[in-house]
């Protein structure tokens, strides 16, 4: 018999003191699932004239019974996260892990702030230039070693995984950590892929009752996602080749980048292939004649540039060692001068907006007049991460700026 | 009696017919595969493009070709294709003077950790290393050190205790395991990619094989395999043991340092170009043994012929089966040997070992 399991779930128990959060609504006097107005003043008179003959409810309670009135009418929230799982939610969370780095951008756009977070997981702490808040805070791991220990002794009201992203491994985070805190609630948001992302951003609004910031930011989106579909309809998508941090690696159908490529208006001269991410013979790259390459650097030997802001001047260095590549001399690409290098701090989760805007001005040159990706990357810093927007610097980003 | 010298004569003279019969084959056959995969490619070229690109090279005053498809020839397939006869030719007499010089058919530049000593070179190229430009240098002189390195501590484990097959078969497998160990625990400092190129490094691959490269595994090959063959009797010695070896006027010790250091050198500079493709080493000098049988004046040569003619036709096949894509050859290098291995290991009888 295995009492690995079993093993492990004992010593969590004993670990963790154990946190039995109420299941009903705090200061739902007559449990009728509704907190009233009059529910809600008595709860408070109580407290105020140290009368337990109104209410003995603790000043946590109190806040939180005042906050389900004030921002979900007085009831319960019922919401669906991104993997179909519907949660009931009695209380604002206050004691938050999140280990999905795209997530806590989102909660950070939505103005959801530190004070109800207590642990990251351990790449977001190491992000100080775009997440400086974070910087240092407790870790509990990653996805692919989790910390489970330090989790349970944070008493964590609610945690935030990938819904379908690294799905294997969340999946059997979710389970431990449900095994030993039950009443733990486990959301599954992805905020990383741009078909859902808007949805998954919805859903954050609910929970955090930020109704007004999800909109905002919805409407950011769905105004400079219809910039670049205008530039991308405009004319013949230009073919692309769109390589990533390994040489004559690149993507096909499936993948992510490929979809960016696409909705920046580009052809992908690798879309059919069967693999997602396939290695390349290089002749193919040049028998398909690409009329735009883009070298996607940010990781591997390729680290420069992006928010840490360090040795921007590779960008150029790389973008160098591409040309004289054999045989690119005679790629319509490298002859009209269409080969750019893009980091990838701007290709993922929420942030693929400025990618894509960058990409769809490089691939319809003559309809980009509306397309300032950097002035959009300054406002979404500005506006919605409350960063310095001075790091949107596009050197920093993408080579060659103009 | 000389009834008895005729017939012996008769089968030697028979045997010597079927070795060069043996090597003339793989010749030819590696001709035509190397012409082959000259020929096919993602690009398409015509068969007359490709003869025209080939000859423009070597005539440039003569002949003129498309300037796409001189490139294409000349910057990509060509040496490519060289490369891999070149290494697999290399790798597969590196592995026959292993085998022959510790008597042990499982003796390899893998069960000698020489590759896995260049895996552990390389994972600390990529994972501490992280430069665009300098990167490949750095990689390449990081894994030819640590298999150089191994070699030198195979040969000074093995000295405590004699310089002897069993001595040094053990010293290999003590590094192996303690390169592989290493690795395993540097990919813990790296991050995802890293990882990545670190696995992608140890399926080895002719994709970033250059005329430079050629150049340099060719030199060692050409310079070595001759002080090899030369020395191939003292193999044949070995094989009837130390005692033997030793009573025929062989310097056992100092013959089985030589053939160990040359063995690993070629091992070594060939595999920080590629990356560990695996296999040839191993199974090229049993095809030959059981093809022709043990003995090392020709062993050594018509392994290295088999060698060529696997990693070639290896390569070939990653380069073609999914094309565009490629496939590592080191995956593909298993999928061509084993079935021909496997049909002479049902068929002989005849034990070499």
């Amino acid at each position: 018999m295995n009492r690995f399991p079993l093993t492990v779930i004992v010593v969590f128990a004993v670990l963790c003191p154990i946190v039995l959060a109420d299941a009903a609504l705090p200061g739902d006097l007559d449990d009728n699932g509704v907190i009233a107005r009059e529910e809600l003043a008595s709860s408070i008179l109580g407290y105020l004239s140290q009368d337990t003959n109104i209410s003995d409810a603790p000043i946590s309670d109190l806040r939180d019974s005042a906050w389900v009135f004030v921002h979900w009418g007085g009831t319960a929230r019922t919401v669906t996260d991104s993997s179909g799982k519907s949660l009931t939610l009695t209380r604002p969370l206050r004691r938050i892990i999140v280990m999905n780095s795209e997530t806590l951008e989102t909660m950070r756009s939505l103005g959801v702030t530190k004070e109800r977070i207590v642990a990251v997981d351990k790449y977001i702490a190491q992000k100080p230039e775009f997440f400086p808040e974070y910087a240092g805070y407790p870790s509990v791991g990653s996805i692919w070693a989790p910390d489970y220990e330090k989790m349970l002794s944070l008493r964590p009201d609610a945690l935030f995984l990938y819904a379908s992203v690294s799905k294997a491994e969340c999946d059997e985070i979710e389970r431990r950590v449900t095994a030993s805190r039950p009443d733990l609630t486990v959301f599954r948001i992805d905020c990383y892929r741009p078909e859902t992302y808007l949805e998954d951003t919805a859903r954050l609004a609910e929970i955090f009752g930020k109704e007004e910031e999800g909109a905002r930011l919805a409407a950011f989106y769905a105004g400079a996602l219809a910039k670049v579909d205008a530039a991308a309809s405009s004319s013949a998508p230009p073919e692309v080749y769109f390589e990533t941090w390994n040489d004559f690696k690149s993507v096909a159908r499936g993948s992510g980048y490929h979809d960016k490529v696409t909705m920046a208006g580009g052809a992908n001269i690798f879309r059919d292939n069967p693999a997602e991410y396939p290695e390349i013979d290089p002749e193919a790259v040049i028998s398909r004649k690409p009329e735009v390459v883009i070298k996607l650097v940010g990781s591997s030997k390729y680290i420069f540039g992006g928010y840490s802001g360090e040795n921007t001047t590779r960008f150029e260095d790389v973008r160098d060692t591409l040309l004289p590549r054999a045989g690119w001399s005679s790629l319509p690409a490298v002859r009209d001068g269409r080969v750019y290098v893009l980091h990838n701090a701007i290709m993922g989760g929420p942030q693929y907006l400025i990618g894509v805007t960058y990409m769809a001005r490089w691939f319809h040159p003559d309809s980009a007049g509306d397309l300032d990706p950097e002035s959009l990357h300054r406002t979404y810093l500005q506006e919605f991460q409350g960063l310095d927007p001075g790091l949107a610097r596009a050197d920093r980003f993408v080579f060659p700026v103009k | 009696m000389d009834d008895e010298k005729e017939k012996i004569a008769g089968q030697y003279l028979r045997m010597q017919a079927k070795r060069l019969l043996f090597v003339g084959v793989l010749a030819v056959l590696i001709i035509l595969l190397a012409v082959g995969s000259t020929i096919i490619g993602s690009a398409g070229l015509t068969v007359e493009e490709v003869f025209t690109a080939v000859l423009a090279g070597l005539l440039p005053d003569s002949f003129s070709a498309d300037p796409l498809a001189f490139t294409i020839v000349w910057d990509l397939r060509l040496h490519r294709v060289l490369f891999a006869v070149v290494a697999g030719f290399g790798l597969a007499i590196a592995g026959a003077v292993m085998q022959g010089v510790l008597r042990n058919p499982l003796a390899s530049p893998f069960t000698l950790g020489i590759a896995s000593a260049a895996t552990f070179g390389a994972a600390i190229a990529i994972i501490f290393v992280p430069t665009a430009l300098s990167g490949e240098i750095a990689l390449v002189v990081s894994a030819f050190m640590m298999s150089a390195f191994a070699a030198v501590a195979i040969y000074g484990l093995s000295r405590y205790r004699g310089v002897s097959a069993e001595s040094m078969v053990l010293a290999g497998i003590i590094l192996m395991y303690l390169f592989g160990a290493m690795t395993s625990f540097l990919q813990y400092a790296g991050t995802t990619e890293q990882l990545q190129a670190v696995v992608f490094w140890m399926f080895g691959s002719l994709q970033n094989t250059s005329w430079e490269k050629l150049a340099i595994v060719t030199l060692v090959v050409v310079v070595s395999t001759p002080l090899l063959v030369w020395r191939a009797w003292d193999l044949n010695a070995l094989g009837m043991g130390d005692q033997v070896a030793q009573s025929l006027g062989v310097k056992v010790e100092q013959t089985r340092t030589v053939h160990m250091l040359v063995a690993s050198l070629i091992t070594a500079s060939i595999i920080c170009f590629t990356g560990t493709i695996g296999f040839i080493g191993l199974v090229s000098p049993h095809i030959t043994r059981l093809a022709i049988g043990g003995d090392h004046r020709y062993l050594i040569v018509a392994s290295g012929f088999v060698g060529a003619l696997i990693l070639l036709g290896a390569d070939s096949l990653a380069r073609t089966i999914l094309a565009p894509q490629i496939i590592p050859v080191g995956i593909m290098t298993a999928f061509i040997g084993i079935p021909f291995f496997l049909y002479l290991f049902m068929r002989r009888k005849e034990e070499y070992w």
